[in-house]
């Protein structure tokens, strides 16, 4: 109706001269967009008109005087209100779902990643190809052959997609992402912004899941991964790690006979690049000390650790093996640990309490900011209105829009339990990469609207006593604690859990409009802290029964079973030298690099110990098919000596790039930190780890053997 | 309907004094929440809105350049009873003199507020009153003719200074289809 007074009042009105023939308007605009103008037009009108009665001296011939509550409310100010901020969004949310004519564009959003597209689609499954080319190893060494009786199982998911465990028919077709699609009103006019611009982009795009969106893995069993665990052979040709050192020798702490030393290869002479003379004199880690000289910050000393000259002003060569001490395997000790555990389900299921979180994620950085290896299947949008999409795509959960949900344990040993919302996925619009943090908002909506309320009837209804103790929104929680200082949680038994998860996914579905962007949502489990606790575990005997006890709030007999989620074990393996004697653990990267790709990773990163070319550690994915057939997903090297500085979860370290130029106050206080921290390690011994990340039934099966075959080894 | 409804008896009527009143902006920003969708709008959140929508358009172009003229509720009321506190061209900030070019004529029409609203159009020059509402699938014209008589048609054409046809206009009915819960 609205629209056809706009039309007439911007076009005329024109009617056929034929009795009983009009012409009405051909194109108007659609009811959705008339519903959010008619929605500014007025919130933003009636409070210019308040401010002009407001003004007026004969208010009093007027008949009507406003009422009160109106009267507060103008004085507050209208669109500070949570209530007309949902209305804002309930109407964007509802153009969106339910008016193509709205959303100009319609092109197809491609992600340009990890896609595979059945060949003959089915509507009841979602097919993926996980034959990949198998990578061309560049080294000499040969990795693992592997056996062909399960080399191509698909991953379970791939037939039995059930008719509707996502609400399929509500995702929207794909489309473009643009910053203004769909014309988001966000500002009242006045400037005054009703709607953050973020509404415009964490929508629901229309990715939905399968109900095993998160295997990883075959059904059967690991194969050949005791095999995978440290392999280690004979080098037939050098590394490139040994240019730099060629003509010294390994200086690792432990010498393996099975390792060929660095000085017992030659570069091969296919290059011909003139390079200067080496220099002379070689140094090791204490000669490069001796010949600093014992006073800090000399010319000297700079000469030395800075430009590689010694007092003479020539280069000299560092051989840290010429401090090498040799350490029996007897001496060695050898000491397996759980690293982490990390867990992908629909549904949570513990055995203890869960703190549930109700005040928003704070912070710059998503929790999984950087992969985990780690990936969850996801069906891409519909191409067309009213089709089903059979395309997934694989997507590693740093990639996925994420906040917290809840906490399991106390003190150092936590379990974060996070929540993923892959209907949300998108890439950052300008610079391209995936965004993954919630913003403000976003997780605000989430927890008012979304966990707050199912929390409450949850508890009103299935809890009696407790409803005083539950808070009945976000807003009064932070009246309450003076802002979003602070975490602030709810505990939930195990069975308010599980009902708790059943609200909240109803409330998702009853309540689109707000909510249908939260919907698909899963869940993680992250541990944070159990290695050190699990190395007072004796995990090479039975180490499900062994972790059950360790970590009691946890049903890992539910967590194993595959039909509800995929369980990721790390298996640590630490190397440490006798302790009556300081010494550093250093990696032989050529050594490294050798059994990486006995393993048959991928490349990966590599890591170098302070600017050592030849020592230092490494981290790299296994390949598609190895992955599919051993289970194990990564392994990463590296030198315990990074536990003098290393905090967990940081990012930088000393300071900020901006600081190191300035040569800031904060600059030089890192600097005189990590000079003490160094100056009191320098009396401690410290060794070297593995670590290597599989389903949870391969690491079970690699704990029962790792001491036995590391030792070997050694 | 507009029992309630007072208005100003004031000697000019411009824009701002008329929307100003509480009776509008009041009553459309307590109505508000009826534009969330699947809720049936609140004919006091429609009415102000299009009042306002027309005095911007007239305002930007100039009354007497307006493709159609809107009137709000109370006018079409205070038209039918013969109870207006001034001229229709000052309502519609048109002067008093002159020749004012036949347009539409738009305004909201409703029984009491359950019943669904209609917009009627009034098109002077095809001599034809459209309604466009809510009326199911059989065409009846007996809402138009048992509210008005053709005394609003009349009024409108009077105040404007518009010679009418002799014959009465014919009334149309134009549906939609509700797309709306």
């Amino acid at each position: 109706m609205a629209a056809i007074v706009h039309h007439v009042l911007q076009h005329g009105w024109k009617v056929s001269q034929n009795v009983g023939q009009s012409s009405a308007p051909t194109s108007l605009a659609c009811m959705h967009l008339m519903r959010e103008r008619i929605f500014y037009e007025v919130l933003k009108n009636s409070y210019r008109y308040y401010n002009i009665w407001d003004m007026l001296e004969d208010q009093e011939s007027y008949s009507l005087t406003p009422p009160q509550q109106v009267l507060d409310d103008m004085k507050t100010g209208p669109t500070k209100f949570h209530r007309f901020r949902e209305i804002a969004l309930r109407l964007d949310a509802h153009r969106r779902r339910g008016c193509c004519s709205c959303i100009h564009d319609k092109d197809g959003y491609q992600h340009d990643f990890g896609e595979t597209v059945q060949d003959n689609p089915s509507r009841h499954g979602h097919l993926y190809d996980i034959a990949a080319p198998q990578r061309i190893q560049s080294t000499a060494v040969e990795a693992i052959p592997l056996h062909t009786t399960n080399y191509n199982s698909p991953a379970p998911s791939v037939n039995d997609c059930l008719d509707d465990f996502d609400d399929y028919d509500s995702a929207p077709v794909q489309r473009t992402q643009d910053i203004g699609l769909g014309n988001t009103w966000s500002f009242d006019g006045y400037g005054n912004f009703m709607l953050e611009t973020c509404w415009s982009t964490w929508i629901d795009y229309g990715f939905r899941l399968q109900p095993r969106f998160f295997s990883m893995f075959p059904d059967d069993v690991p194969a050949q991964h005791s095999e995978h665990l440290l392999p280690t052979t004979k080098m037939e040709k050098p590394s490139s790690y040994d240019t730099e050192s060629s003509g010294t020798s390994s200086s690792s702490w432990f010498t393996n006979s099975t390792m060929i030393s660095i000085s017992d290869n030659s570069i091969p002479p296919t290059i011909q690049i003139s390079t200067p003379d080496p220099p002379n004199l070689v140094l090791g880690l204490q000669g490069m000390l001796d010949e600093a000289g014992p006073v800090a910050n000399t010319p000297e000393s700079q000469n030395v650790f800075v430009c590689g000259k010694d007092r003479t002003g020539e280069f000299f060569l560092v051989d840290p093996t010429k401090d090498e001490i040799k350490v029996s395997a007897e001496e060695t000790s050898i000491s397996p640990d759980l690293d982490s555990l990390i867990y992908v389900t629909h549904r949570l299921k513990f055995r203890g309490a869960m703190h549930l979180h109700l005040l928003p994620l704070m912070g710059s950085r998503a929790p999984f900011w950087k992969t985990n290896h780690v990936t969850v299947k996801v069906l891409c949008p519909p191409a067309e209105a009213g089709s089903r999409s059979h395309r997934t795509k694989a997507y590693t959960l740093n990639q996925i829009p994420h906040t917290h949900f809840g906490q399991l344990g106390t003190g150092a040993v936590l379990f974060n339990v996070y929540v993923f919302f892959p209907r949300m996925i998108q890439k950052h619009p300008t610079h391209n990469y995936m965004l993954n943090m919630l913003p403000l908002p976003v997780q605000n909506l989430w927890l008012d609207s979304g966990v707050i309320p199912a929390t409450r009837e949850v508890f009103c209804n299935d809890f009696p006593g407790t409803t005083e103790y539950v808070p009945w929104s976000l807003e009064q929680l932070r009246l309450k604690k003076g802002g979003d200082r602070g975490p602030k949680t709810l505990v939930t038994s195990p069975d308010c859990l599980l009902r708790l998860q059943e609200v909240l996914r109803s409330r998702i579905q009853h309540n689109p409009d707000l909510l249908q962007r939260f919907g698909s949502f899963f869940f993680v489990v992250d541990s944070c802290g159990i290695k050190l606790l699990s190395k007072q575990y004796a995990l090479q005997t039975q180490p499900q029964d062994v972790l059950q006890n360790m970590l009691p709030f946890l049903d890992l007999t539910h967590m194993m079973d595959r039909n509800h989620g995929e369980l990721i074990l790390d298996l640590g393996i630490s190397y440490h030298p006798p302790m009556h004697q300081p010494m550093i653990g250093l990696w032989k990267l050529a050594e490294v690099c050798t059994s990486y790709d006995v393993m048959g990773t991928r490349k990966g990163r590599t890591h170098h110990a302070c600017t050592l070319d030849g020592y230092g550690g490494r981290q790299a994915p296994m390949g598609k098919a190895r992955k599919m057939h051993t289970q194990l997903l990564s392994r990463s090297t590296y030198n315990l000596v990074f536990e003098v500085i290393r905090a967990g979860g940081q990012v930088q370290y000393l300071c900020s790039d901006a600081d190191a130029i300035k040569a800031s106050d904060r600059y030089m206080q890192a600097c005189q930190a990590w000079k003490d921290l160094f100056q009191q390690a320098a009396c401690k011994s410290f060794g070297v780890r593995e670590e290597i990340r599989g389903s949870a039934a391969a690491i079970f099966d690699l704990f029962c053997i790792a001491s036995v075959k590391v030792t070997l080894m050694i | 309907m507009f029992q309630d409804f007072s208005p100003q008896e004031v000697e000019c009527l411009p824009l701002e004094s008329n929307l100003a009143d509480p009776y509008w902006w009041s009553n459309a920003y307590r109505e508000l929440p009826s534009v969330v969708p699947g809720s049936r709008l609140h004919l006091a959140v429609l009415d102000f809105y299009l009042t306002q929508e027309w005095y911007t358009v007239a305002q930007q172009a100039g009354p007497d350049k307006c493709f159609a003229f809107y009137l709000n509720r109370s006018t079409a009321h205070h038209i039918l009873s013969g109870t207006m506190p001034h001229t229709l061209r000052k309502q519609l900030l048109l002067p008093e003199e002159g020749i004012v070019q036949q347009r539409p004529v738009l305004f909201i029409q409703a029984g009491d507020d359950e019943s669904p609203y209609l917009l009627v159009l009034l098109d002077y020059t095809a001599n034809k009153v459209f309604l466009f509402g809510r009326f199911g699938r059989n065409p009846d014209d007996t809402v138009y003719t048992t509210w008005n008589h053709n005394m609003l048609w009349d009024s409108i054409a009077d105040a404007f200074g518009w010679l009418t046809e002799y014959k009465e206009p014919s009334a149309f009915q134009l549906d939609w289809v509700q797309v709306c819960k």
